[in-house]
Order: C-alpha cells, then sequence, then structure tokens
C-alpha cells in the first residue's frame, strides 16, 4: 500500500509519489529566474540547493490559479525542482491500483488515475515531470534558433 | 720787469729826443728827400714815434685802472665772489701792486661776511625753534586753562547734585522706616493665619486618607478585572499559536510521511507514525479552530466589561483626583500662611536694618556734600592760576617771535654777500 | 566473513572502495614506472606498500577473493624485491593482476560477487590474512561519549579540537556539549558529553579515538544499535577528500589564532576605539583568507591522477584502430579542484577518443597538455594529425540543414570550426566504436560548459587539431563580479568578462544595430542584460557596462549598476536549471538572496535568436 502526496494544479486533482518527494517548505522567497521558459516561475533555496520553482498547472497544461503557501520539492537524482501548487491537500492511500483509464475517459486523463475523496486523480511522478520538463524546455524560444 | 710810470715817461721822452736827433743826422746823409724838407721830415718823425710810444703807454694803463675800478664797484656791490686780476702785462706797475692790496680786501671782508653768515643761520634757528617751542607751550597752557575750567565747572554741578542726592536720600531713610513699621504689623497677622490654617490642614488630611483608601481597594478591583481581560486577549494570541504550530506540524507531518516513504523499507513502520501525527496535527487544527472561535466571543465579552471597568475606573479616578485637590489646597494655603508669615517677619527685620543704612548712608552723602564743595572752590582758584600762566606764556611766545624776526632781518642781509662763483 | 561484509554499514565501504581505487591507481602508475626503470627500488617499494595495504583492506572487508589475489601478488613482488629489480614478465603478470583487481573492485561497487578473472585464483590457496589487531566487528550505533582530561599532562585546546574534529570525522555527533562553536571559541572545557553515531565498533572507535586523545581520558559506551539511515538519497558518501595531517595541523593552528584574534577583537570593541578595531579587523581578515585559502587546498587534486590513466586508454584505444600512438603528457602536476577533476574525465577522454578516431590516421602523437593561465587551467589535447577542414565543416552543417548556406559564409573560421560541437553533427566519414556520430565534441563542450568553462578549437587541414578546454581551477569558491539587473543581482564570474566601464549618458547613441557606446578606441555595441534575460526592467537611465568577448568581438552588457567584485560559494546546478542557457552556476549572498552566475557567451548565442544581436559581419 503505497501513498501520495494529493495536490491541487489548476482544476485537477494530481497525486505524486511520495517517496520521489524531498519535503514540503513554507513561506520561502522566491526569486527571479534568468532565461526562465514559461512555467519557470522563479528559483529558491532549499537545504542550500537552488532549486527552480515551477508551476505545475502550466506544466501540465492547465490555468495556473492561485498558489498554496508551500512549495512541493521534488528531488530525485534525474531532477530537483520546486513545484508551485493550488493547494496541498494531505496524504492519501493508493488503495487500489492506480490504472490507466479505458475508453472515452482516457483521452481526458493521460496516465494512471486513482480515485480520491476528493475526486479523481492523476498520478504523476519524477518520469512524468521529466519528460513534461524537457518538452518545456525543447518549446522554449532559445531553443528554437538555427 | 717792474717799470714805474714815472719811469717810463721819462723813458718815452728821451726816446723822442733821441728820434728826432738820430734823424736829423741820418736825414742829410741818406738823401733821400730833399734837404728842405729834412728838417720836417724829422719833426714829423719825432711827433709820430712820441704819438705812438704815448699811445701804447696811456692804453695798457687805462685798462688796468678800468679793471681795477670794476673790481671796487663788486666789491661796493657785496660781490665777493670774484679776485681782481689785471691783464698779464711785461712791464709791470703801481697798478698791480693796487690790485693786490684790494684782493686782500675781498679774502678779509669774505671771511668775515661767512662767520657773520653762519651766525645768523644759527641764531635764526634757535629763533625759530624758540618760537615754536613757546607757541606750543602756549597751547598747552591754552589747553590746561580749559580743561582746568570744565573741572572747576563740574565741581560746581556735582556740588549741586550732591546737595539733591542727600535730599532724596533723607527722603528715603524716612520710606524706609515706614515700610519696617508696616512689615512689622504684617508679620504679626501672617503668623495668626497660619495657625488657622494647620487647624483646617489637619481635619482635611484625615477626610482625604479615608477617601484615598477607599478608592484604593476600588482600584485593585478594576486592576484584576484588567489583568484578567489581558489574559483572555492573551490566550487568544495562545489559540493563533496554537493554529501556527498544528499548520507546521502538520508539514511536519507531511515532511516526515515523505521521509519515510524515501526511506522505503524501514520507514514503513514510521509512516504509520506519520500518519497518525497528520491526523493528529489535523485534528489538532480542527479543535484548535474550535477554541478559537469560543475564544472569540469570551474575548468580545471581557473586551466589553474591559470598557466599562475603564471608565469606571476613570471616574474613580476623577473622583481621587478632587480630593486630591482639595487636601493639596489646604497643603499650599497653609505652606502660603507660613511663607508669608516668615517673609513679613524677615521683611520688618531687614527693614529695621535698612533704616539704621538709611541713618549713615545720609551722614555718608553730607560728608561727601562738603567735600565736593570744598572740591570746587579748589578747582576755581586753579582756574584762575591757570589763566594768569597762560598769559606769561604769551608773552614769551612773542618775544620769541620778535627774536626770529630780528634774526631773519640779519641773515637777509648777510645774505647779500656772495661769497663763492656761483655754481652752475 | 563473508556474511558479515552485507551487513557492513554503506559509509566504510564508500571509505574502501575510494581508498582501495587510489591504491589500484597507484599501483598501474608504479608499473609505468617500473617498465622503464625496472631496478627503480624505491618505486618498487611503493609498488609493494599498495599491494600490501589493498590486501589488508579487501581482508578486512571481508572481500576474500580479492584479499587473496592481493597477497598472490604481494608474494611475486616480495621476491623480486629481494632480487632487487623487476623483470618485464613479472610486470605483465602484475598488470593482469591489477587489471583483474580493478574488475572486482568495480563488481564489489556494484553488489556483485566478485567473479571476474577466475583463473588467477590458482595457486597456493590463499589464507585469510587478517592483521592482528584490525579486526572488525560489525556494529556500532549510538555511543554516549564522556571525555574528561587525564590527571596528568595539560590539555590544550587543540586536544579537544582534534578530539571533536575526529569525532565528526568518524560519524555524527548528535549532541555535543559543549558545542563545537563553542570550543572553537576560548573556553577549556572541564568536560565533554556527546552523544555520537559512528559505524565503527567499541573497541575500534576507542582505539581510534584514544590516537587523537593525547591526554584525554575517553569513555565510550553503546547505546544502541545502528539505526536506519533516514536519507539514503542524500548521504553522499561518495565525496571523500583525503586530508594531511600537515594541512589539519595547520587548519587547528589557523583556528586557535582565530580564537586569539576573537578576544582581541573584544578587547577592542570594549575600549571602542575605531582604529584597534580596524587593526584587528584587518588581522582578521588575513587569517580568514589564510584559512580559506587552506580548505581551498584541500579540495585541490593533482590533475596527474585523472591522466595517469590515459596511457593506458591510448595504447588500448589505438591498438585496437590498429594505429601507432605517442602520447605525451607535460603539466599534470597542475592542482585542479577535485569536483572539477571529476567532471573533466569525460570530456577529456571524448577528446582523446576522437583525437584517435579522427584525428591521427596511422601514427601520430597525442599531446595532453594543462598550462595555469590566471586563476583558469587551459586543458589541451592536441594531435597531428589531418585537421578539420572548415570549408568541408561549413559544407556539411548546410547539407544537415543546421543553418542556411548563407549565414554559413558569413561564420568566421572560429565559429565555423565551433559547428562541429552543436548536437548531433559530425564530419567524420567513419564511424568507429568509440567515438561515433558527432557525439564526442557534444558531450566535450557540454561537460566544460557545464563545469563553468568554455571550449576552443584550432584547426587546419593537414597540421592537426587542437581542443582547448579553459577550466576554472577552482569551482567552491571564485571572484564574481555582482551586477544589478531587474532589481535583482546577477554575477559573472571574473574570469570571463573584458572590463567594466560607466559610460556618460553622452556617450551612448542609438545606431542602426542597436545601442553603442562611443568610446576613444572604438563603438561598442551595447545590449541590455534585463533584454537577454527576459526581465521586466526599462533600460537604465545610468547604465553600467560589462563588456565581454563574443567569439573574439568586444560587447558591452548595460545593467543597473555594478554591486562590486566578491569572492562566492559556487553552487552547481543541477537539472532542469543546467538546462537553461548561460547559467553557469549560483551563489547564496550574504543576505540570502540567489545570485545566478552568467556565462556571457552562452548566454548570448542563445540570446541571439531571441533579441537583434548586432549583425556579425566578417
Amino acid at each position: 500500500m503505497s501513498q501520495a502526496l494529493l495536490l491541487s494544479a489548476g482544476r485537477r486533482l494530481v497525486g505524486f509519489e511520495l517517496g520521489q518527494l524531498g519535503e514540503i517548505v513554507q513561506d520561502r522567497r522566491v526569486q527571479a529566474l534568468p532565461m526562465a521558459p514559461p512555467g519557470f516561475i522563479g528559483a529558491v533555496s532549499v537545504q542550500g540547493e537552488v532549486l527552480p520553482v515551477i508551476e505545475l498547472a502550466t506544466l501540465l497544461g492547465e490555468q495556473p490559479t492561485v498558489h498554496d503557501r508551500r512549495l512541493v520539492v521534488v528531488s530525485a537524482p534525474q531532477l530537483a525542482v520546486a513545484l508551485a501548487v493550488g493547494a496541498v491537500h494531505g496524504l492519501c492511500s493508493l488503495t487500489l491500483a492506480a490504472q490507466p483509464l479505458a475508453g472515452t475517459l482516457a483521452g481526458n486523463w493521460e496516465g494512471r488515475v486513482f480515485p480520491t475523496t476528493r475526486g479523481i486523480a492523476v498520478l504523476l511522478d519524477v518520469a512524468r515531470l521529466r519528460r513534461s520538463l524537457d518538452e518545456c524546455l525543447a518549446a522554449a524560444t532559445w531553443r528554437g534558433r538555427a | 720787469m717792474r717799470v714805474e710810470i714815472t719811469y717810463k715817461f721819462v723813458i718815452g721822452f728821451i726816446i723822442v729826443i733821441a728820434a728826432t736827433v738820430a734823424l736829423n743826422i741820418l736825414l742829410p746823409q741818406l738823401h733821400l728827400v730833399p734837404a728842405y724838407l729834412e728838417q720836417t721830415l724829422a719833426t714829423a718823425c719825432a711827433i709820430l714815434v712820441g704819438l705812438l710810444l704815448g699811445w701804447g703807454f696811456s692804453k695798457a694803463f687805462s685798462a688796468n685802472i678800468l679793471v681795477l675800478k670794476e673790481a671796487a664797484g663788486r666789491l661796493s656791490a657785496g660781490d665777493l665772489s670774484r679776485t681782481v686780476e689785471l691783464p698779464n702785462n711785461r712791464f709791470q706797475d703801481e697798478t698791480e701792486e693796487l690790485a693786490e692790496s684790494l684782493n686782500r680786501v675781498v679774502d678779509n671782508l669774505r671771511e668775515l661776511v661767512g662767520y657773520i653768515r653762519t651766525s645768523s643761520t644759527r641764531v635764526a634757528e634757535s629763533a625759530h625753534g624758540l618760537s615754536a617751542t613757546s607757541e606750543e607751550m602756549t597751547a598747552s597752557a591754552h589747553e590746561v586753562a580749559g580743561a582746568v575750567e570744565l573741572i572747576s565747572h563740574g565741581a560746581e554741578t556735582q556740588a549741586a547734585m550732591t546737595e539733591r542726592s542727600s535730599e532724596h536720600i533723607r527722603e528715603l531713610a524716612s520710606s524706609i522706616e515706614r515700610v519696617a513699621e508696616t512689615a512689622r504689623t504684617t508679620a504679626v497677622s501672617a503668623d495668626e493665619m497660619a495657625r488657622t490654617a494647620q487647624g483646617g490642614g489637619r481635619t482635611v488630611a484625615q477626610a482625604m486618607e479615608q477617601l484615598a483608601r477607599m478608592l484604593d481597594g476600588v482600584e485593585q478591583q478594576s486592576q484584576q478585572m484588567l489583568t484578567f481581560t489581558g489574559r483572555v486577549q492573551k490566550i487568544g494570541r495562545i489559540a493563533e499559536f496554537i493554529t501556527n504550530i498544528s499548520q507546521k506540524t502538520n508539514l511536519l507531518a507531511l515532511n516526515a510521511s515523505i521521509e519515510a516513504a524515501r526511506a522505503g523499507e524501514y520507514g514503513r513502520g514510521f509512516t504509520v507514525v506519520a500518519e497518525e501525527i497528520c491526523k493528529l496535527a489535523d485534528s489538532a487544527e480542527r479543535s484548535t479552530a474550535e477554541i478559537t472561535a469560543q475564544i472569540e466571543t469570551l474575548r468580545e465579552e471581557s473586551q466589553q466589561v474591559q470598557v466599562l471597568l475603564k471608565e469606571r475606573a476613570q471616574e474613580m479616578t476623577a473622583g481621587r483626583a478632587a480630593v486630591d485637590q482639595t487636601g493639596n489646597a489646604f497643603r499650599e494655603i497653609i505652606e502660603t500662611a507660613l511663607a508669608t508669615q516668615e517673609r513679613a517677619l524677615a521683611i520688618s527685620r531687614l527693614s529695621s536694618d535698612q533704616t539704621a543704612a538709611a541713618g549713615s548712608m545720609v551722614g555718608v552723602i553730607e560728608e561727601i556734600a562738603r567735600v565736593v564743595t570744598e572740591n570746587a572752590a579748589a578747582s576755581q582758584q586753579a582756574s584762575a592760576a591757570t589763566v594768569q600762566q597762560s598769559g606769561a606764556m604769551e608773552e614769551l611766545a612773542r618775544s620769541a617771535q620778535e627774536l626770529t624776526a630780528l634774526a631773519e632781518e640779519l641773515m637777509d642781509r648777510v645774505s647779500q654777500f656772495r661769497l663763492a662763483a656761483p655754481q652752475s | 566473513m563473508t556474511a558479515a561484509s552485507f551487513t557492513l554499514p554503506p559509509g566504510y565501504r564508500e571509505l574502501f572502495l575510494s581508498e582501495a581505487g587510489e591504491h589500484l591507481n597507484a599501483m598501474a602508475r608504479q608499473l609505468l614506472v617500473l617498465e622503464e626503470t625496472p631496478q627503480n627500488l624505491e618505486e618498487l617499494n611503493a609498488l609493494f606498500r599498495a599491494v600490501h595495504s589493498l590486501k589488508g583492506m579487501a581482508a578486512t572487508m571481508g572481500y576474500d577473493r580479492m584479499a587473496a589475489l592481493a597477497h598472490r601478488l604481494e608474494d611475486v613482488l616480495a621476491r623480486f624485491r629481494r632480487e632487487g629489480r623487476l623483470p618485464a614478465a613479472a610486470i605483465e603478470q602484475l598488470r593482469a593482476g591489477q587489471a583483474v583487481l580493478e574488475k572486482r573492485l568495480e563488481d564489489i561497487a556494484a553488489g556483485r560477487p566478485e567473479s571476474s578473472g577466475e583463473a588467477l585464483d590458482c595457486g597456493p590457496a590463499a589464507e585469510p590474512a587478517t592483521p592482528a589487531g584490525r579486526s572488525l566487528v560489525p556494529g556500532g550505533g549510538l555511543y554516549e561519549l564522556t571525555v574528561v582530561p587525564a590527571e596528568s599532562g595539560s590539555v590544550a585546546l587543540s586536544h579537544w579540537l582534534w578530539l571533536v574534529n575526529e569525532l565528526m570525522r568518524l560519524g555524527t555527533l548528535l549532541s555535543c556539549r559543549p558545542a563545537p562553536e563553542e570550543l572553537a571559541a576560548d573556553r577549556l572545557p572541564a568536560r565533554l558529553e556527546a552523544r555520537w553515531r559512528c559505524p565503527l565498533a567499541v573497541e575500534e572507535a576507542t582505539a581510534r579515538l584514544v590516537n587523537v586523545a593525547g591526554p584525554l581520558h575517553v569513555e565510550l559506551a553503546l547505546t544502541s544499535p545502528p539505526a536506519v539511515t533516514l536519507r539514503p538519497g542524500r548521504a553522499q558518501e561518495g565525496n571523500r577528500v583525503r586530508v594531511s595531517a600537515a594541512l589539519l595541523d595547520r587548519l587547528v593552528n589557523l583556528t586557535g589564532e582565530l580564537v586569539t584574534m576573537r578576544h582581541g577583537l573584544r578587547t577592542a570593541l570594549g575600549k571602542g576605539s575605531l582604529e584597534a578595531l580596524t587593526e584587528e579587523l584587518e588581522q582578521f581578515d588575513g587569517l580568514l583568507d589564510q584559512l580559506r585559502q587552506e580548505v581551498l587546498s584541500a579540495r585541490m587534486v593533482a590533475l596527474s591522477t585523472v591522466t595517469e590513466r590515459l596511457p593506458h586508454l591510448v595504447q588500448s584505444l589505438a591498438r585496437a584502430a590498429g594505429k601507432h600512438i605517442v602520447l605525451r603528457l607535460s603539466g599534470t602536476e597542475e592542482r585542479l579542484d577535485r569536483a572539477i577533476l571529476e567532471a573533466v574525465v569525460v570530456p577529456l577522454e571524448h577528446a582523446v577518443r576522437n583525437a584517435i578516431d579522427h584525428g591521427i590516421e596511422s601514427s601520430g602523437t597525442i599531446q595532453v597538455r594543462a598550462v595555469r593561465q590566471s586563476g583558469q587551467l587551459l586543458l589541451e589535447v592536441a594531435d597531428d594529425g589531418r585537421g578539420m577542414d572548415r570549408e568541408a565543416i561549413r559544407r556539411r552543417a548546410v547539407a544537415d540543414g543546421f543553418l542556411t548556406a548563407s549565414d554559413a559564409a558569413r561564420l568566421s573560421p572560429e565559429e565555423a570550426l565551433m559547428l562541429v560541437c552543436r548536437p548531433g553533427f559530425s564530419t567524420a566519414s567513419r564511424v568507429t566504436a568509440s567515438s561515433g556520430r558527432g557525439v564526442g565534441m557534444d558531450a566535450v563542450r557540454q561537460g566544460v560548459e557545464q563545469l563553468g568553462g568554455h571550449l576552443e578549437l584550432e584547426s587546419r587541414p593537414g597540421a592537426g587539431t587542437c581542443v582547448r578546454m579553459v577550466l576554472p581551477r577552482t569551482v567552491a569558491i571564485a571572484p564574481v563580479l555582482l551586477v544589478s539587473c531587474g532589481g535583482e543581482p546577477v554575477g559573472f564570474p571574473v574570469t570571463r568578462i573584458l572590463s567594466t566601464l560607466e559610460p556618460d549618458p553622452g556617450q551612448l547613441r542609438r545606431g542602426e544595430a542597436g545601442w553603442v557606446a562611443c568610446l576613444a578606441e572604438e563603438e561598442l555595441p551595447l545590449i541590455g542584460l534585463h533584454v537577454l534575460l527576459g526581465r521586466p526592467a526599462d533600460w537604465p537611465s545610468h547604465p553600467a557596462v560589462v563588456v565581454v568577448n563574443r567569439h573574439g568581438r568586444r560587447l558591452g552588457l548595460v545593467v543597473e549598476a555594478l554591486l562590486g567584485q566578491q569572492d562566492v560559494f559556487i553552487k552547481p546546478l543541477r537539472y532542469p536549471l543546467d538546462q537553461l542557457p548561460g547559467l553557469c552556476g549560483a551563489t547564496q549572498l550574504g543576505d540570502g538572496r540567489i545570485a545566478f552566475l552568467l556565462e556571457p557567451q552562452t548566454l548570448l548565442d542563445a540570446g541571439s535568436g531571441t533579441v537583434g544581436l548586432p549583425t556579425r559581419e566578417r
């Protein structure tokens, strides 16, 4: 029985695999980040490491809403970022194995989903995040040069 | 070669005769002219020779005489600058000697005039100095006379003023005496007043003490109420603090769960704990929210009580202030009365001293008046003496001026003599 | 024993791996020397010592097969040591043995059983060689520690510091009374109590501590078995540095001096004399500088620790390619920060592989040269091979669709050469196993730029190629020019800028291609840094200019203000920040703000797509 951290990003509910998170920090000063592509809203210093602050909603193609005071720090060998999210709801158990949705619903929910008391959430992990980041970086203007 | 004039004439005569004789002898022998003419020719020749010689002699002579005449003329005009010098002659005569003696006269005169001139210059200088000095002295004498006059005038004024001051002082002394009298009466009445006020003050103090005790009690009560409401407010803050803590606990619990998840197998046990903490934090947050709500109502009520209490306390304080004021007023009256009494006594003491002092002051000022009058007389005498002295000084200055005029005249005269050739 | 090795704390294993690796490197180096001078007794002894240590360590850790092999090699060496020379055959044998040991070490590192090189294990059965007194009982955990001065002998502050230092080195101080900072301050404690987590067993820990305790009496009691480390991801045990005892001594001395200095400072402060205070502060400054130097020097490692693998590499690659290649090394005694050194290995090997595969045709020389140049290290890999043809590169770039023909024609010679560093670009006619399709130069360039350095290429057809990596020598602390842009601080490594100016507003003019500063000697094209960084800011009213080099041309970056030069601790960036062009690190300023460090050249290259950079005419 694994657990996930339940978040809001835009209108979406997102569960993040707990083992891939670093920590949750509160009230940190977010500074401007040079050469920042869209979705990168700044930089923050966590445990002596400088991390980009990334708006999860933008990364998932959602309209961003008001941010929670807390930043969710993802810390994995492949990437280390601080996620700005709409709200941190708390822990939830993945009682049922999260599964890809079948049929017409799958169009709305890419990846694995799981039910929670607040609704159906997408399960997000570092690999998925990294893919989104790669796309975001590749789409940035300074990459588009000849 | 020196030839006297007499001899010169004799020699001329001899030459004429000799020439006549010689021609008479020579001419016939020469047969130059017919015989009948020989005598005539000889005579003519002799006359010619005689004329030539005579012209020569007289020319030299008259030249010397002219020079001498000129020199004598200069001398009479006072020009001693030049010596007499005759034109050079081969055959000198008495005119030379005359010129020499004339030159000696000029030398002697020059010496004499030079001496007189120096002396007269010195006299003139001294006379000038004397006259300047005497003028200065006259001027100072005049000044002194003026000053002395001023002094004597001042002394007179002083004397008059002194007279008037002594008059005033006498008046002052008498008024001081009157003041002293008044002060003595005042002191007596002030003493009475102070005694009365002290009696009143004691009564007020007793009343005040009772009132203050009462007020103290009331105030203590309201203070207790205030601390109580303050505590209630503080509880509100504590509730906020608890909310904060439970939020932090929540965050910590979340982080703990993350840690546990990262620890994998080892963290499994911990995950349960973290979850419990999470739940605990959640319920803590919920109950704190309730507590906060209750505290909020309590806080509002206590706030109202506090406002009421504050008003009461303000009223009490006002009452207390009024009593305090009365007491203070009495205290001030007593103090003032005492002070007045003291001051009246001090004034009467002082004014008797002043009366004595005024008496002695009158004596002193009369003494001063006498001295001043004497002073004025003396300075008038001095003024007269000074005027006399300045007259004598003027006399002296006049004599000195006359002497200067004389010396200047002498100088003038002497300067008519020219002692040296004009320097060009 | 074998079973025990699996329960060994990971920290201890890491220590073993790193030390054993060093011994194996030393062996390779010593064998090379002995090949040339077989009678070099000094090297022979050193080699013997290395093998012996390896054997001991492996046995202690319970890696029996490795210990056995080391034991056999030791036997061989012992025989020749008596003879005083090492024959070529023995060297070959030893080299083979060394290679197998390396393989086994890799197995151990990967957590596999030591399986490689079975054949070499024959011979007399290796007796488990466990040095007496070094037996390590796996265990350790949470200790309660009490330290009091022994009755005899005077205790100096340095003794306490030494002990605390050792405690921190061997384990984790959970609590310590008095705290280490207090100790470093001034007071001599009468007693020290600590809770200490250490992977060593009681006997071992006691022995280690007694070694350094001197006149201090240490009492140790185990209170709990080792707990689970909570953060395996963060505990980076691998980053160890060996520090010489002399350096530690110096550090302790310096610390002592700093403590004294603090007294002086306090006295001066008490007196309120500004002069005395200034003087003390100056001295303090000097000491801190010294301390920094010492600490930095602890991080410096000679380049030779990396380059000593190169002969081996070149030899094997040359053999595989059928080429005859001579490798010349110079300047390998130059020292670099170990973080840079570790990161430079891959680019360096890439460059060498490239030279062998593409540069040299059948025989030639590769020259690896390190030169220090004003705070930077130039690391050159030069070959005397066929070189690169700029025109061919241009043609290829156009053919592969990297840029248009007109763009290609406009490139300067240097820029044309740099085309080979584009991802996916290759002019190689052949594709070999080791150096594939153009990935070489791309990787080299990226590696070097990630280190805050940059890459330069020199090449002419027929005259060979020179790959020059310009590297910062220290990564940890470097002088940085801080400027203000869009209200936030950003930095430039001082080594990457040419100069700074604060021009009069009258000197700035708007030309056809943008703003220029009309200086006495030149017209400097200007670009607003805020435009480049995409920050919402206006063109500053009193701009300051940072002059940088862009492919050999001077260019002015306009900033709001120069904040001054500072020595800062540079933090390397991880994904995804390392993907943002122009960023070469970050640093945290005294007020807690983050200042990103910009690498001007890559920044400008990236910015050329978004802002109208002055056109580069040739």
